[in-house]
């Protein structure tokens, strides 16, 4: 948590000060696309080398997927109304 | 985008299960903390360096505050609608509910409070809904607009999350979801326990 608040903010002085050349502007895109796919990939490789979580599956998946899925359709429903109310120039 | 996700999503489900890596799981956790830094990094760069993200910051003023509070009031809703419907108590729902994507503390914290099984299930359902806003959030971004893109990720669009907002919906987004996840973040351990011990 603490090395998150540390990159962002270290991120965001550089950004601020422009101590990087030029180039990184032009290849950050594609940068970003490449490590975002690595840290997905690493990400689910430790999900799934979890035991606990895969054991778990077949017993309580059903129940933990539907719960997922209502928190996460409840967030969506109560944004987008949010959204439209007040972030209009923002869609 | 979307390909993209769906492609580490599968690789990522493949190796892991034929324990590929298993003999690397601890390189394999810090090199996902080194990775999101470097991309937090990145984002902080692009932020730093576009002076107008702050002013629309400063512009839209108490607004930003209202979307944890959506996210959070709507997962908790949701939760609590789908615990009726699996016949649950409606404290073990909110409870899983309030883990807003946060897996590994919210299933914890259920075990810890006395109920394994109710912290297995938390664990799961986070994990599911860290994994399923990676999917969404693309087409949210298309569909349903930018903002509403940072619901699905919940607490983990100060960290996981935060990079595909990123990519999907621009840095302003990113800003609004960091902020929002770390509201929703230091909301996961005070709330978790509240909504376990309602009513208790």
């Amino acid at each position: 948590m603490t090395a998150i608040i540390i990159a962002l903010t270290l991120g965001i002085v550089v950004g601020a000060f422009n101590l990087l050349p030029k180039i990184f502007y032009r290849v950050i895109d594609k940068l970003m696309s490449v490590i975002l796919f690595v840290l997905i990939f690493v990400l689910i490789v430790s999900i799934a080398s979890n035991e606990t979580i895969v054991g778990n599956l077949a017993a309580i998946g059903i129940s933990a997927f539907v719960l997922a899925f209502g928190s996460i359709i409840g967030s969506i429903i109560l944004l987008y109304l949010l959204q439209q109310k007040w972030f209009k120039e923002e869609r | 985008m979307m390909v993209l996700i769906v492609c580490a999503l599968c690789l990522g489900t493949l190796v892991g299960r034929l324990g590929w890596l298993n003999d690397y799981l601890p390189l394999v956790d810090n090199l996902s903390t080194g990775l999101l830094c470097a991309l937090l990094f990145v984002v902080g760069v692009g932020l730093g360096n576009n002076k107008a993200i702050w002013r629309k910051l400063l512009r839209l003023g108490w607004r930003v505050a209202m979307i944890p509070l959506a996210v959070a009031a709507g997962s908790l809703l949701g939760a609590l609608l789908s615990g009726f419907f699996l016949q649950m108590p409606f404290q073990d729902s909110l409870s899983v509910g309030a883990g807003f994507g946060w897996y590994s503390l919210s299933g914890l914290m259920l075990k810890e409070l006395g109920n394994v099984q109710l912290g297995a299930i938390a664990l799961l359902a986070n994990c599911f809904r860290e994994i399923v806003a990676m999917l969404l959030i693309p087409l949210i971004a298309k569909y349903l607009g930018k903002i509403t893109a940072i619901a699905p990720g919940g607490a983990t669009c100060m960290d996981t999350t935060m990079p595909v907002i990123s990519k999907c919906c621009g840095e302003s987004t990113a800003l609004l979801g960091f902020i929002s996840g770390s509201v929703l973040t230091a909301l996961v351990p005070i709330l978790v326990p509240i909504m376990y011990s309602l009513g208790r």
